[in-house]
């Protein structure tokens, strides 16, 4: 059986399918009977959807503007 | 289509490259800034690579997605530059620096968890804000590759490709800047124990 220090460390690993069948296993029967280690993936999880919510990018008038500057560039 | 775009580009289309532009701009600048410092900096780095693909996408060869080609320009830019300013980011993963939660488990390697952070706080700006705001204050080699990761959507293998590393490393400075943040998230937002 795995411990919290093992899921906290291994975590990514387990997300990039990068344990092995027997790892992956262990993890996942601790998370099953640890709410600590479920919280804590959780929160991993809500920290991971806040970063894809910080993307930006340029408005239409902003893009426009930076496009006609990039084409005098390069003349 | 990720063709589509490479042909509208090569036969000149405006339209499509402004809307690139628009997708990836903001991301390349701060990209840009893990390795140059100042936004002025990679704000020029970031119109040097815009350049660079339109004389270049003629003879990009869609080995790679059109994204991972622009990113990669950019970094090789901004490191050339880093290095005419005496910069180095160090790519090597610290062996000693430790997980942010180690001092909480028992030595047997459990512990009570986290602090729990509200329903709301779940799905909240507030989040989205802390993260925001701290990403700049990560070491750069962990923030350039979580900005790639998880902010701009790059796969891990494409992630290795544009900055030379290894996936091993690549994945511990993932692993790294993801549970820094959730760790600072939790101070802000967790209930008071």
């Amino acid at each position: 059986m795995s411990t919290c220090r093992r899921v906290a460390h291994g975590l990514t690993e387990l997300r990039e399918g990068e344990l092995s069948f027997f790892e992956r296993l262990g993890l996942r029967a601790h998370m099953t009977i640890c709410p600590s280690c479920r919280r804590y993936v959780g929160q991993v999880d809500a920290t991971i959807e806040g970063l894809g919510h910080c993307k930006e990018t340029l408005s239409e008038d902003e893009s426009q503007a930076l496009v006609e500057r990039l084409k005098q560039r390069r003349r | 289509m990720v063709d589509d775009v490479v042909a509208q580009l090569r036969a000149g289309d405006d339209v499509a490259f402004t809307k690139l532009v628009a997708e990836h701009h903001k991301g390349l600048v701060r990209l840009a800034r893990t390795f140059v410092g100042s936004q002025s900096a990679a704000e020029e780095v970031a119109q040097e690579t815009w350049v660079a693909v339109l004389d270049g996408i003629g003879g990009f060869e869609e080995r790679s997605s059109i994204k991972t080609w622009l990113f990669r320009i950019l970094v090789n830019r901004a490191k050339t530059r880093a290095k005419k300013q005496g910069r180095e980011i160090p790519f090597d993963v610290q062996e000693d620096e430790a997980h942010p939660d180690e001092s909480r488990f028992s030595k047997l390697g459990f512990w009570g968890g986290p602090r729990p952070w509200t329903e709301s706080d779940m799905d909240d700006k507030r989040i989205v804000e802390i993260v925001r705001r701290e990403l700049d204050n990560l070491p750069e080699a962990q923030r350039a590759v979580v900005v790639m990761r998880d902010v701009e959507g790059l796969e891990a293998k494409d992630v290795c490709n544009v900055l030379g590393i290894q996936e091993t490393h690549q994945r511990v400075l993932l692993h790294r800047a993801r549970t820094k943040l959730r760790a600072i998230i939790e101070k802000e937002l967790g209930d008071q124990p």
